[in-house]
């Protein structure tokens, strides 16, 4: 369980995050939706314990977070996890040295699957197979939080929904609480338990994907769209 | 394969009338054996408590039963399988007429279109 | 296992560096000295090793800046189970790996030129004998530099980045950077004035014989070494300051810079 308490982001008078106050539930997959600069991404480093709250508390089972987390969650960011010179097979063993739980087996599993090529260098990989790369390499992990920040940036239709049947076929739903972060939201959407809506530094709507669809007619992307058009009209 | 989900209904509930359809159409046949939750889930891409949600839907249906330590399999009851062909038949053209009205057709009008669009589908074949 | 992995790591992401580096030295060398050679003056060739040797106070430095600047996209080398002061060490290990491969080559061509040189006319000032004592106090010297500007580039560094956080500081951080530099520098050399720490440091010195000890010019080494000799306690206690530098640099990494 992750619990965010009052959390406040502060970068001189701008204001990252604002007041947040959230559950996340174990073993639950969360989909934070929002625009550029909505501050998602923050959220998620303050959540692996790479940012610190100005203000408020996050505690993750109980404890305050910090950098110390990283031993039982994998964070897939959207820069820096892969170096340029290394090759494929360079990456995953880095990796499996730096985390007990990384697990080799499921790794050759997600590299038949990924159609990686493990000889290959990383600067020599498109932008989908770096995308592909670096979910390997998290999902490989055994930990109890998987954070994803843009798993889907810059990758065309094909390349998604091969991460989509990834996510599926590899996190361990009902365990692993799941917080992938996108604008992107269609591939996704169907895997989505929770959505919260983060715009501006607040999260100004949260809903059950299940539920907004039977009682209200919506798909996510439909009651986004409703929601942020309510925002602007305030 | 990742299908397509409509926006307007829950996705369990769509994955548990494509699998009514199947069995209705044949595709499914009485007693057959369902992909695990987990096979399910992957196949459609979808996250597996939405496939957990659609099996104990259509068990409740009777068009399933799951077998403890076996999986889940389609119903070996003929009446169910007619039984479903007369529901889904009922809501098409329950739908049919409704939309036949709504461009301002009267019963009789309806009536001989449809007929009319028979005997030439018929000549036809 | 955490920690092989971050050296074998580091060592990936400078491997191409140092080759080029020692290929770069050699072909320099065979340049100076082919040059050396036919002006029929060898020991031209010493003025010149002596530069490439003094250059190597920066090889230290410039590694470790290099394994730095690839983790500075995103910072991610932070989501890991290794705590700064692993991460850090890590960096200082191979970095130095990198100084003495490349030491080792310019000590391996120094008496290789020393030798022909001797063999075509007697060198004067070495009576003959191979200076061991003085290739060993220049090295130490050398690595002494090294450290020193390696251990504070590396808390300036963390420093740096720590102060990212806070849009204020932000904007000047170049300029607390430099000041926190000469600022401490000032504060020891006005400490190392005082007559009673003066006399302190030149308390316990190790005679060194050698008919080359006079001739010491570098800075760093007139620090701990005079006409009488290696003063002891000014190394200790810059080896000190160089330990404390590091664990500064470590614990900011842990705590104050952000992603």
């Amino acid at each position: 369980m992750i619990m965010l308490e009052g959390v406040t982001k502060q970068y001189g008078t701008r204001k990252s995050l604002q007041d947040i106050s959230y559950t996340f539930e174990k073993g639950k997959v969360y989909g934070i939706l929002g625009p550029n600069g909505s501050g998602k991404s923050t959220m998620m480093k303050m959540i692996a314990g790479l940012v610190y709250p100005t203000g408020g508390k996050i505690l993750v089972e109980g404890k305050p977070v910090s950098r110390k987390i990283a031993a039982s969650l994998a964070f897939l960011s959207t820069e820096g996890m892969l170096y340029q010179n290394f090759k494929v097979e360079q990456m995953i063993h880095f990796f499996a040295t730096q985390y007990p739980d990384f697990q080799r087996e499921k790794a050759e599993e997600l590299l038949a699957f990924m159609e990686l090529d493990r000889r290959q260098k990383v600067s020599r990989l498109s932008k989908g197979q770096q995308g592909r790369l670096k979910l390997l390499l998290v999902l490989s992990r055994n930990t109890d939080i998987l954070l994803l920040d843009e798993p889907f940036i810059g990758l065309d239709p094909m390349v998604r929904d091969m991460i989509v049947k990834g996510l599926v076929s590899f996190i361990d739903f009902g365990r692993q609480t799941v917080i992938i972060t996108t604008h992107e939201i269609n591939e996704i959407e169907p895997v989505l338990e929770e959505a919260l809506l983060l715009d501006n530094g607040r999260i100004t709507a949260f809903c059950n994907v299940e539920e907004v669809r039977e009682k209200d007619g919506l798909s996510v992307l439909e009651w986004l769209k409703t929601n942020v058009k309510k925002e602007a009209v305030l | 394969m990742s299908a397509e989900f409509k926006t307007s209904k829950p996705i369990y509930s769509q994955i548990a009338d494509r699998i009514i359809q199947q069995f209705v159409r044949g595709e499914l046949h009485p007693g057959e054996k369902l992909p695990s939750v987990r096979e399910m889930a992957i196949q459609s891409g979808v996250n597996p408590n939405t496939i957990q949600r659609t099996y104990g839907e259509l068990e409740r249906l009777g068009v399933v039963e799951t077998k403890r330590g076996q999986g889940t399999f389609m119903t070996e009851q003929n009446e169910m399988k007619l039984k479903l062909r007369h529901d889904i038949q009922k809501e098409m053209i329950e739908a049919f007429i409704e939309s036949m009205r709504s461009i301002g057709l009267n019963d009789h009008e309806i009536y001989e279109s449809v007929n009319q669009s028979l005997k030439r589908s018929d000549h036809e074949s | 296992m955490v920690f092989k992995g971050l050296v074998i790591k580091d060592f990936l992401l400078i491997r191409m560096y140092l080759f080029t580096w020692l290929a770069v030295l050699i072909v320099l060398y065979t340049a100076g000295a082919s040059f050396a050679a036919y002006q029929k003056q060898f020991y031209l060739v010493f003025p010149f090793l002596l530069v490439l040797y003094v250059g190597h106070t920066l090889v230290l430095p410039v590694t470790a800046g290099i394994l730095l600047k690839a983790e500075e996209k995103g910072q991610y080398w932070l989501h890991g189970t290794a705590d700064g002061k692993r991460l850090l060490s890590s960096k200082l290990i191979v970095s130095t790996i990198v100084l003495l491969a490349s030491l080792l080559l310019t000590n391996v061509l120094m008496a290789f030129s020393l030798m022909a040189a001797n063999g075509e006319s007697q060198l004067a000032f070495l009576e003959g004998q191979f200076p061991w004592v003085e290739g060993v106090l220049f090295n130490g010297g050398i690595i002494f530099s090294a450290f020193y500007l390696t251990t504070w580039g590396l808390f300036l560094w963390s420093l740096f980045h720590s102060m990212a956080q806070s849009p204020a500081l932000r904007k000047i951080r170049w300029i607390l950077i430099i000041a926190v530099y000469f600022i401490t520098q000032t504060v020891i050399v006005r400490v190392t004035e005082w007559s009673a720490v003066k006399a302190f440091l030149q308390s316990w010195s190790i005679q060194i014989e050698s008919p080359l000890s006079s001739t010491g010019g570098m800075n760093e080494i007139s620090f701990t070494m005079d006409s009488n000799g290696l003063l002891v306690w000014p190394l200790l206690l810059s080896c000190a300051g160089f330990c404390l530098l590091f664990f500064a640099a470590a614990w900011l990494l842990d705590r104050k810079v952000e992603v």
